[in-house]
Formats: structure tokens, C-alpha cells, sequence
């Protein structure tokens, strides 16, 4: 009674209170689903750059004087610094950059692209060049979280626009990814786990894969081994800064992944752990304001609501369930049949999978067995606990998820923070092996046999991106627009935003087909140097007949000529053609006469430009 | 001889002789350049000549600034007054943002000509300085027998001090139309530095961090440091001025005087309006004098009225030049009353424009204006003694002036409206006063409140929100810029041939390239040699551009009139290309009809 009476006088506690209310009332009853999404649509990046200018400042606040040491504990860090920059290099050298998951990480740098020129939270559907520069003249709010558009955003304002800016992007955080997990588990184990644990997961080739794309998985990575980072110097000082840095880090993972929001409640399970062991709430200014920083991820959560087509629940079928026990022996069949491939078509680690099928469960157990000692247990033990508890709560979560297939090239990602698991979960059960360094490099050398005898040559071949064809389609892409720096021409294609993010113009094919007369005002008025249309055919298996599904086809009023085409599968072609006539028709002739310059008025010759300005904007396709 | 020696040594020494002969060669330089020497001599005096008198100036400041530098302690710093000691975390701190902002902007902005047509008429002036050390800008220039030399120019109206450093990098890197980028890329590091000093000298490390920063993330700033023009350079030596003029006031000394002099003059030879300052350094001087209580005279002050004769011929010239004024039709002078209400307009239009079409900054134009109305207010509520200033502030005010009077010069100029892309750059000497003035007002609420980190992360924050989309679409910079490029990027990608391009914007972009060039209406005149040339090819290949406008709502383009070529000349499309609502054209001349030719037409 005492103890809640003192907590009670506390302001940080009040206000912990307070923001928290605050937070339910703004973020779940008082702003409508619609406005919510008009919120981050204008708040959005906003909001980002006041949690990272928090966190970093948090951060600053939490290490800034530690950071003078920092050299001086790299000298006697010499090998494992070599180990982590050879590892880095393995993983982003065998798979080519570029982007993997259609259309996953092309809405993310669309996102981006509008945060950098527009500071708005859209995926740009249409943009054209009009005076000159490339505007963003429509779009919508994605789903995805805004973390990782935010941090390509920034690149872009530091290093100028360019798509691939979510590459470099994923290539460092790579690197940063390796160095936390040799943090991590140092902190848990030891040296010689940290360097296991490098190991692991440069054995991991589905992490080479995201490494080398524009994703937000390996920010996902990141943010997690930052919460356990944060978890373990929260358990052992339990003060003002660490508690601060802990949340803080813990709001960004929220907004990093949909569902990594799950880790949210373990960590508040460690902060109550270290406030009943401190004997009263220990908190920050920041992290008493905490509630309110998880309004973004509130908000834009409500685009579930406002567009129910966000679960993509028709992509696989007839689901009418996100998620649902029904899927669980389905999707731990996936699972499995992806841990345990052993063809090299599933970006998988066979170390990982084999000997983390065995620590998990052991891990589990140790789980147990602290909750029986939670008064004697180590605060590194705790962290620990706490980052098992979202791993496994995000593993059971994919498991429940209607499209939870980790053996499918979409949905393989989704698996990394399992497979993160495994690997820290492998070296915590190995510390339980008796000796000191010998188990280490027994370790290191089972390792090392999984990573020359399947893991490097799967990465080598990288099958499991090759064979995923879309992904192929859009390198090819990225070729054309290589091969036509000017950029003054226009697409059609169904992925227009594969275009727009590379500053080209495009629009749909069902805009080409359902307005034909648009079409034929800019291609007689040279709106565009080209119009080039985007086509993916259906090759007959007996009779090697091409065929033109509905969703790639323009109608008779265009005359196409090939210009580019390239088989991806052995039944699909993909062609880019050049419209090279667009059949007489209606034009979208507003003057009744034509007039020319011979007869006409310097004023009727400016106001013929305005009216004529004016008119194109609005027939831009 | 040791007497006669010792004799002299001692009249020079003597304060009255010193005046005299200052008095002597200000009136000389008064005759030769407003009154003895006519438009018809100074014209070649200075094509001829100017190079070598800019080069002695430079070499004169270099060499008073090297042993400024070198002696510190003879010179500037008052060893009284307190001075905040340089840490290791300061300079680094000072480096890292000065590489983010040029990083930042160098991403974003494209390395090309910014304002339409200065910047080629400048480069084209250091390609004549590089080749021939000849103050001139080309007209005509034909490759003879593999040498492209320029056949016809003119000198320009515009002060060579740029050119002549462009030319310097040439002479060092040899012959390259980047050069002239790759000077203002060197140039804004150098500027933001300066910049920095300054600040620093009022507020500590971050009055330095303040004007770095507003100064960093100005697009007009960044638009200029990656165009070809002279903006940056005036910016800079405006800058030193202030810098050395400070040191000069602080302990009034030979050196420091000989250092500002020479500064002041190279200032007054960046911008046309620039020899405003001039005024400046007089004021500086005097008061040094002043505070110092005798006279200060060194050997380059008393030359340096001699050194400001070619500004004063070449001013001379462009008044003389009204070709060069490129007014309207409707236009009789170049400064009028009836300017100054739509200038004024203007001004405030630009200053606080929200959207991302103008170079300008909200957040420095309102903390700037709210600066300069504190210290103003404070200037007349308190009047402070000008003796208790010290040298920094005093050199400020006599500049503060100089930049006032050059800002009311601009307001009754025919072609300053703010918001015009090409006339936007003579805000940036006013927007530098409001840079410092944002310093002065930190340094003094500071003492109440953390303004000045307040100031620094609204600095980011617009930086971020309005700054960045700015520099990204960079909309300012692209009237017709975007089209020369466009037609340079399709000549480049043809087979190298010798070809004559027939233009309907400017000779000079592909004389700059050693591309020979004329403009259609001298095409037309030179019909005759042009069919010649079809003939007796010198050129294996004559394209011609012009554009298309749109004649009605529906497009529907046409050649505008003034563009039209006679039809006898017969022309093949090459190339199109949109740009807003005009359509470029590229074409090749086939062939001239000679049985439409007019008779006589071969006269000149």
C-alpha cells in the first residue's frame, strides 16, 4: 500500500499513467479508422523522425560515455571483428542486389520515394515528369510500417534519390546485425558464442537473400537484438536511462514489422520484473511517455480495418480467417519441409535447422525452470527470457497465420526471426556442455562443415531467388530503364509502381484499355519520347502458342512492336513493346478550329500555352 | 647614401607623406577611371590587360594573407580578448556536418548551369582567360586546323574575378567545362567554413554551428554552389571581408589592413553591384583609425585605389553598352522608381514563399527578420558606444550597411524581382545578414533559454521537411536548362563528326564544348555560306534546334514564328523531346534550295 502510495507521487509514474489513457483514447476511440490513415498519411514521416531523433538521443544518453572506450575494447577484439567482416562479405556477395519480394519491397521504396521528395507516407501510383522534374501527383498509404521507408528516406536525403538507396540501406544493417549478435551473445554466453553465432548466421542463406534486397526484414533483426541488448543492461541497472533506451527501442521494432509489435508485452513483463526487484517503478521521461509513441503504429494498424483487401487473403485462396488454429498442422508441415530442405531451393541452414530443432526445446525447459527462481535468476538470464518469450510468441503467431508457408518464396522471410532464435538458442543450450573452449570450436567446426558442404553453395547458386521469377522480371526491368537513361517515356504495365520508383512514367494496362482517348491525346501531342507496354505471356506446354492473359492485355487499339522479351519459366515470356500507332478514335478535341501562330496574337499564343497546360495535366494518364 | 636612404625611409614613415601620396593616387585613379581614359580605349585596355592586373591583385592578396597567417600575433586576434579555445570534438563536429551538407546536396543537385545564360557567358570568359589570357566572350569559334579558336568576342559586362579563378583551374587541370563546377563545389566547404569562424567569434561554437548550418541548408545556397556562377564566390569574400576586417579593427596593424584591402577589392570584382563594398572598406578603415587613434596606412592601401580602376572602367563600358543591359522593348533604364514597388513585393514573396518552387527558407527569412529587428531596436533604444563595440560587430555594421544599400540598389533594378529563378540570387548578401543576425539574437537569449539548440534542430527539421524536397526536384533550377542538357546529352550520343549546330537559345553552350555554333537568325543572314557548306562540307553534319508550342487546348504544336527557318531550307527531324508545354526539336539541314535563294543574298 505503501509502495503504490510512493509510486503515486512519482510524476513519471502519473505520467506513465496519463500518456497511457492518452494513448488508448487517440490511437484506438477518437480518431476514425479514415482519418487515422490521413494522419499518417501527412504525420507519418514526421512521427518517424521524432522516434529516431528520441532514440537516438535516448541511446546517446544511455552509452555517450561509454563510447570513448569503445576502441579501446576493439584491440582485444581483433579476431571476432574479423570473423563479423568476412561473414558480412560472404553473405551480400553471392546474391545480386537488387529487389526480391514483388510487391513487398517495391511499395516500401515507393514509400520512401514519397517521404524524400514529398514528406508524405504514400506508395506514388502516379508520377510524371511535367515541368521538368518528376512529380508524385497520386498514391496511397501502404500497410507496411514506416520505419524502414523512414531510414531509406533519410539515405536518400543524404545521398540524393536513388532506388537502390534500400539496398546499401539492408547491406549495412547487415553488418550491424552480425555485430549485435555477437553482442548478444557474448552477453549471454561468451566470446566463443558470440563468434558461433556470426557463424550461424552467415550460414543462413535466406539472410544473404534479404541482405541484398529492399525489404524490412534485417531491420526487423536488428531492432530485436536491440531490445535484447537494451533488456540485458535495463535487467542489470535498472535505472532511468537504460529503462528509457529499452522502450524507446522497443517502440521502433513495433514499427518495423507488423507483427513485431508482439515483443512489446514481453519487454513490459521485464521492466515490471525490474521495478518489483528495485522495489518501485523505475522510470524515464521517455519511457513514462512511451504510450504515446505507440500511437503511430495505432493509427496506422486502423488500415486494416479500412481496407480489408490488406490481409491479401485472396491471394491464396478462399480464407476468411487471418489467422486460426485450423492452419497450425498445415503451416508446422512448411516449416518443416523448409528447415529440412536439403535441394537448395529454400534458402535455408541446415546447421541452424538441425541443431536448433534440438536447443529450442531445452531452451523452452530453461524457460520453466526460471520461472521457479525468478528471485535468484541473472538479469542477463532475464533479458534472455524475455526476448524467448516474443520469439516464440512470434513463431506460434506465423503458425496461426492463414499464409504461414515458410516454404513459399513470399513467406520465407517470415521465418528469420525463428531462425535468429535457433541460432542464439543453439549457443545458449551448447554453453550447458561441459569444457571451457573445446565445445567452442567443436561448434565452430560443425558449423563450418554446414556452411562449405550446403549453405555456400546454395548461396552461390541462389536458387531460391532465381527460381522466384517475378523478382527476376523486375531486375529486367531495372535492365530496360538502364538501357533508357533518358527517362522520357511512358509504361504500361499492371506493376506500375516498379517504374514510378525509378522516376518513369507508368500506368496500368486497365487505364490504357479503359481510356484509350487519354492515350491518343499524349501520344499525338509527344507527351512522352515512348509509350512502351509491359506484357507477360502464357506459353502453351504441347503446342508452344503464346497466349495473353486479360490483365496484360491492351485491346486492338494499339499497335505494339516488340522490343525487348525474355523467357523467366519455360511457360512464360515477357515482352516490352513499343506502341507504334494508336487507331483513329476519339481524341479529346476540345477547340472546334485549328489555329496557328501565322494568325495568332502574342496574347492568344500565352493563353493557347495556359489552357493547353492546364488541359495536359488533367490527360496525363 | 646610407643618409639618403635612412632619409627616405623616415619621410615614408611620416604620417602626412603617407596621406599625400594615398591622396595622389586616389585622384589619380579617379582620372584614369571616370575621366581620362574613354569607352573606346578601356574596352581593349581591359581585354588586353585585365587578366594581368586580376592576377597581380590575386597573387598581392595571397602573399598579404600568407604573412598575415604567418604572424599571427602582429596582426588581428587581440591577445585581450577572450577567445574560445578549439576542441578536437569542435573541429570534428565542424567537418562532419560541412561534409553531410555537401554530401547531402551533391546527391541531390545535378553539377550544371543553374541560371540562364550567366553562367556560360562566364565559363566562356575563363575559356579566352585559360587560352589567350583575354578578358572576352566568344561569339563565333571554328576549329582551324585542329585548334578551336574564338574568331568574334566581346567583353562582357560581367566582373571577372570568377572567371579568371576558373581559368586557374583549367590552367592546372586543363581544359574542362566541369572546372567551373568543381571551383564552386571547392568553393561552399571553404564558405561554410568562414561562415563558421564568424559565428563562432559571436557565440562561441554554436554561433559557428548556427551559421553553418542556415547558411548549409539555404537551397539558394545549394542551388548556386553546384551551378557555374559567381554567387558563391561573392558570398565567400564578402565572408573574408568581414573575417579580416574584424582582425583588422580589433588591433589596427599594417597587415590586417593590407589583407582587408585587397579583399574588399577582390570583392568588388565578384558581382557587378558588389563595388558597393567598397564603401564598406572605407568605413572599415576610417575606424580603425579611429579606435586606433593615429593613422594606418600600409604600401597596398595606398596603391589600392589603383587597383579598383578596372572595375571602374569596366563599369565604364557597360554603361556605355546598352546591348548589354538586355532590357525589354518597353524597358528605358536600368534603375527606375517604377521598379521598386514590384521588387519590394517580390522580396517578401520569395522570403516567405511555403512551397517548394523558390530556393528560399521560411525558417531563416522569419528568425533573420526577427534577428535584424532586435538588434535594430536594440541599436536604438540602447545607442551603443561605437568605442565599446568590439572589431567583429563594427565591421558588421559598416557591412551591414553595404549590404543594406546594396539590397535598395537591387529594388530599383528593371530585373530583380525575387521570385524570378534568375534574379533570386541577389537575395543571398541580405540572406547573410540574416544569418549573422540569427547568431547575434541566440547569443543573446541563450542566456535565458537554449535558443540556440532550439534554432539548430528547427534548422534540421526544415532542412529535412522543406529543404530536402527542394534540393530534390530543385524546380528552380530547370527553365531551359533541362533542354540545353537534353540537346547536349543527343549531340554526345551521335557519331564524332565535325558538326555546326544552328541554335535557337545560346552559341556559347556548344562553343564550350569546342562545338561550332551560330544562332538562327545569323543562320538565316548566312544562308549563302551554310549552302556553301552542303556543298564544300567543313562540317560533316548542320543540325538545327528550335522548339514547338502548343497553338490551341488541344496541343496540336507548332515552330514558334521567330524560330522559323526560310523554306528553302530543308530540315529532317532527329530528335524530340517535351520540356513543360514546348516540344525541342532537333533537326539536320539537308540541303538549301538555291532556286529560292534571293539574289545577293552572299553579301554580308
Amino acid at each position: 500500500m505503501t509502495d503504490l502510495a510512493n509510486s503515486l507521487r512519482d510524476r513519471r509514474f502519473i505520467t506513465l499513467i496519463l500518456s497511457g489513457v492518452g494513448a488508448i483514447l487517440v490511437g484506438f476511440i477518437l480518431i476514425s479508422p479514415a482519418r487515422a490513415l490521413n494522419v499518417i498519411t501527412y504525420g507519418g514521416y514526421w512521427m518517424m523522425l521524432v522516434l529516431v531523433a528520441i532514440a537516438a538521443w535516448t541511446w546517446w544518453k544511455e552509452v555517450g560515455s561509454e563510447v570513448a572506450q569503445w576502441p579501446r575494447s576493439w584491440r582485444s577484439e581483433r579476431g571476432p571483428i574479423a570473423l563479423i567482416i568476412l561473414c558480412w562479405v560472404l553473405l551480400i556477395v553471392h546474391d545480386p542486389f537488387g529487389f526480391k519480394i514483388l510487391m513487398d519491397e517495391a511499395m516500401l521504396a515507393g514509400t520512401a520515394m514519397s517521404m524524400h521528395f514529398e514528406k508524405i507516407a504514400i506508395v506514388p501510383m502516379r508520377g510524371h515528369d511535367i515541368q521538368g522534374a518528376f512529380e508524385l501527383l497520386g498514391g496511397q498509404l501502404d500497410k507496411r510500417p514506416l520505419l524502414q521507408p523512414f531510414l531509406v528516406s533519410v539515405l536518400h536525403d543524404f545521398t540524393g534519390y536513388r532506388p537502390e538507396n534500400g539496398f546499401v540501406l539492408n547491406a549495412g544493417l547487415t553488418l550491424a546485425l552480425l555485430i549485435l549478435a555477437y553482442r548478444g551473445a557474448v552477453r549471454l554466453v561468451g566470446r566463443g558464442a558470440g563468434c558461433c553465432a556470426v557463424g550461424l548466421l552467415a550460414s543462413l542463406p535466406l539472410l544473404a537473400q534479404n541482405a541484398t534486397g529492399g525489404g524490412f526484414e534485417v531491420l526487423n533483426l536488428v531492432m530485436i537484438m536491440g531490445v535484447f541488448i537494451a533488456g540485458v543492461r535495463y535487467a542489470e541497472k535498472r535505472d532511468a536511462k537504460s529503462v528509457d533506451a529499452l522502450v524507446v527501442t522497443t517502440v521502433l521494432l513495433a514499427v518495423t514489422r507488423y507483427e513485431s509489435v508482439l515483443f512489446v508485452f514481453p519487454v513490459a513483463g521485464l521492466i515490471l520484473w525490474g521495478w518489483l526487484r528495485a522495489g518501485h517503478p523505475v522510470l524515464g521521461w521517455v519511457s513514462a511517455l512511451s504510450p504515446l509513441m505507440l500511437i503511430p503504429y495505432a493509427l496506422h494498424n486502423q488500415v486494416f480495418k479500412v481496407r480489408e483487401s490488406s490481409w491479401e487473403m485472396a491471394s491464396l485462396g478462399d480464407f476468411d480467417k487471418p489467422f486460426s488454429v485450423d492452419y497450425l498442422p498445415d503451416n508446422v508441415a512448411h516449416a518443416l519441409a523448409f528447415f529440412f530442405d536439403t535441394t537448395g531451393e529454400q534458402s535455408n541452414s541446415l546447421v541452424i535447422a538441425a541443431l536448433g530443432v534440438i536447443a529450442v526445446p531445452f531452451v523452452v525447459l530453461l524457460l520453466v525452470k526460471l520461472i521457479g527462481r525468478l528471485g535468484k535468476v541473472r538479469p542477463v538470464e532475464v533479458a534472455w527470457a524475455t526476448i524467448s518469450v516474443g520469439f516464440l510468441a512470434h513463431t506460434l503467431l506465423m503458425m496461426l497465420y492463414f499464409w504461414g508457408h515458410f516454404d513459399d518464396p513470399v513467406i520465407r522471410r517470415l521465418s528469420l526471426p525463428l531462425n535468429l532464435f535457433m541460432v542464439l538458442a543453439i549457443v545458449v543450450v551448447a554453453a550447458e556442455f561441459p569444457g571451457k573452449r573445446r565445445k567452442w570450436w567443436a561448434l565452430g567446426a560443425l558449423i563450418g562443415v554446414g556452411f562449405f558442404s550446403y549453405s555456400l553453395p546454395s548461396m552461390a547458386r541462389h536458387d531460391y531467388s532465381l527460381d522466384y521469377y517475378v523478382s527476376q522480371e523486375t531486375a529486367w526491368r531495372r535492365e530496360f530503364i538502364a538501357a533508357h537513361p533518358e527517362k522520357d517515356y511512358l509504361v504500361v504495365d499492371p506493376n506500375s509502381i516498379e517504374w514510378i520508383i525509378h522516376q518513369v512514367s507508368s500506368t496500368p494496362i486497365k487505364r490504357a484499355v479503359d481510356d484509350p482517348d487519354i492515350m491518343r491525346f499524349n501520344w499525338r501531342n509527344k507527351m512522352f519520347g515512348e509509350i512502351y507496354v509491359f506484357q507477360r505471356y502464357q506459353i502453351d506446354a504441347s503446342s508452344g502458342e503464346l497466349s495473353l492473359p486479360e490483365e496484360f492485355d491492351v485491346g486492338s487499339a494499339y499497335t505494339l512492336e516488340p522490343v525487348w522479351e525474355r523467357r523467366f519459366t519455360p511457360f512464360n515470356l515477357s515482352r516490352i513493346s513499343r506502341v507504334v500507332n494508336i487507331a483513329e478514335g476519339e481524341s479529346r478535341i476540345q477547340a472546334e478550329e485549328r489555329s496557328t501562330f501565322s494568325t495568332m496574337t502574342p496574347e492568344e499564343i500565352q493563353a493557347a500555352r495556359e489552357a493547353y497546360m492546364e488541359n495536359f495535366i488533367k490527360l496525363l494518364p | 647614401m646610407n643618409n639618403l636612404r635612412s632619409g627616405v625611409e623616415n619621410g615614408w614613415a611620416r604620417v602626412e607623406v603617407r596621406l599625400a601620396a594615398v591622396g595622389l593616387v586616389g585622384l589619380l585613379a579617379l582620372y584614369l577611371g571616370f575621366i581620362g581614359i574613354e569607352v573606346a580605349l578601356a574596352e581593349p585596355l581591359i581585354k588586353k590587360w585585365g587578366y594581368h592586373f586580376m592576377a597581380l591583385t590575386v597573387v598581392w592578396w595571397v602573399w598579404s594573407l600568407w604573412q598575415l597567417w604567418r604572424r599571427p600575433e602582429h596582426a588581428g586576434a587581440n591577445p585581450d580578448a577572450p577567445q574560445e579555445k578549439w576542441s578536437r570534438r569542435e573541429v570534428l563536429s565542424m567537418f562532419v556536418v560541412t561534409a553531410a551538407l555537401m554530401v547531402s546536396l551533391l546527391g541531390m543537385e545535378t553539377l550544371r548551369s543553374k541560371v540562364l545564360y550567366d553562367e556560360y557567358v562566364l565559363q566562356s570568359t575563363a575559356y579566352n582567360m585559360h587560352h589567350f589570357r583575354e578578358v572576352a566572350t566568344m561569339v563565333r569559334g571554328y576549329d582551324l586546323l585542329g585548334s578551336f579558336v574564338s574568331t568574334d568576342n566581346y567583353l562582357d559586362k560581367r566582373p571577372y574575378f570568377f572567371p579568371f579563378l576558373v581559368s586557374l583551374v583549367h590552367d592546372v587541370l586543363g581544359y574542362r567545362p566541369i572546372n567551373a563546377y568543381i571551383l564552386n563545389v571547392l568553393l561552399m566547404p571553404l564558405t561554410l567554413m568562414v561562415a563558421y569562424l564568424l559565428g563562432r567569434r559571436w557565440h562561441g561554437w554554436r554561433g559557428g554551428m548556427i551559421a553553418l548550418c542556415l547558411l548549409g541548408t539555404l537551397p539558394l545556397f545549394g542551388q548556386n554552389a553546384t551551378g557555374s556562377g559567381m554567387e558563391i564566390l561573392n558570398v565567400l569574400m564578402l565572408l573574408m571581408a568581414v573575417l579580416v576586417g574584424g582582425l583588422y579593427l580589433e588591433k589596427p596593424e599594417n597587415r590586417s589592413l593590407s589583407v582587408f584591402i585587397l579583399s574588399v577589392v577582390l570583392l568588388a570584382q565578384c558581382r557587378y553591384e558588389s563595388a558597393i563594398y567598397v564603401v564598406s572598406g572605407v568605413m572599415v578603415v576610417l575606424l580603425g583609425w579611429w579606435r586606433a587613434g593615429r593613422v594606418v596606412l600600409s604600401g597596398v592601401a595606398i596603391f589600392s585605389p589603383l587597383l579598383l580602376v578596372p572595375v571602374a572602367l569596366h563599369n565604364k563600358v557597360l554603361s556605355e553598352s546598352p546591348i548589354l543591359w538586355e532590357m525589354k522593348e518597353d524597358q528605358t533604364s536600368r534603375f527606375g522608381w517604377e521598379y521598386v514597388p514590384d521588387n519590394l513585393l517580390g522580396v517578401f514573396e520569395f522570403w516567405f514563399h511555403p512551397g517548394l518552387m523558390m530556393a528560399n527558407s521560411v525558417l531563416l527569412s522569419f528568425l533573420g527578420i526577427l534577428g535584424l529587428g532586435v538588434v535594430l531596436i536594440w541599436a536604438v533604444r540602447r545607442r551603443p558606444n561605437l568605442r565599446r563595440l568590439d572589431g567583429h560587430a563594427l565591421t558588421w555594421l559598416a557591412f551591414a550597411v553595404g549590404i543594406g544599400a546594396n539590397l535598395v540598389l537591387v529594388l530599383f533594378y528593371f530585373w530583380s524581382r525575387f521570385t524570378d529563378p534568375m534574379a533570386s540570387r541577389f537575395s543571398l548578401p541580405p540572406y547573410l545578414l540574416m544569418v549573422f543576425a540569427v547568431v547575434l539574437l541566440a547569443r543573446w537569449m541563450d542566456r535565458r533559454w537554449p535558443v540556440s539548440k532550439i534554432i539548430l534542430g528547427a534548422t534540421l527539421v526544415a532542412y529535412l521537411g522543406w529543404g530536402v524536397p527542394k534540393h530534390a526536384h530543385h524546380f528552380y533550377s530547370r527553365m531551359g536548362v533541362d533542354e540545353i542538357e537534353w540537346e547536349r546529352r543527343f549531340v554526345k550520343s551521335l557519331p564524332p563528326q565535325n558538326r555546326l549546330v544552328l541554335t535557337n537559345k545560346t552559341s556559347l553552350v556548344w562553343l564550350l564544348e569546342k562545338t561550332p555554333s551560330i544562332l538562327l537568325d545569323r543562320a538565316i543572314m548566312m544562308e549563302d555560306r551554310l549552302a556553301y557548306q552542303l556543298t564544300q562540307p567543313m562540317f560533316d553534319e548542320i543540325l538545327v534546334s528550335q522548339s514547338m508550342r502548343p497553338t490551341s487546348v488541344d496541343g496540336f504544336h507548332e515552330v514558334v514564328l521567330e524560330e522559323r527557318l526560310p523554306e528553302q531550307f530543308e530540315l529532317e527531324t532527329v530528335a524530340e523531346r517535351r520540356f513543360g508545354t514546348r516540344i525541342a526539336r532537333i533537326s539536320r539541314l539537308v540541303a538549301i534550295n538555291s532556286k529560292s535563294l534571293p539574289e545577293g543574298s552572299g553579301d554580308e
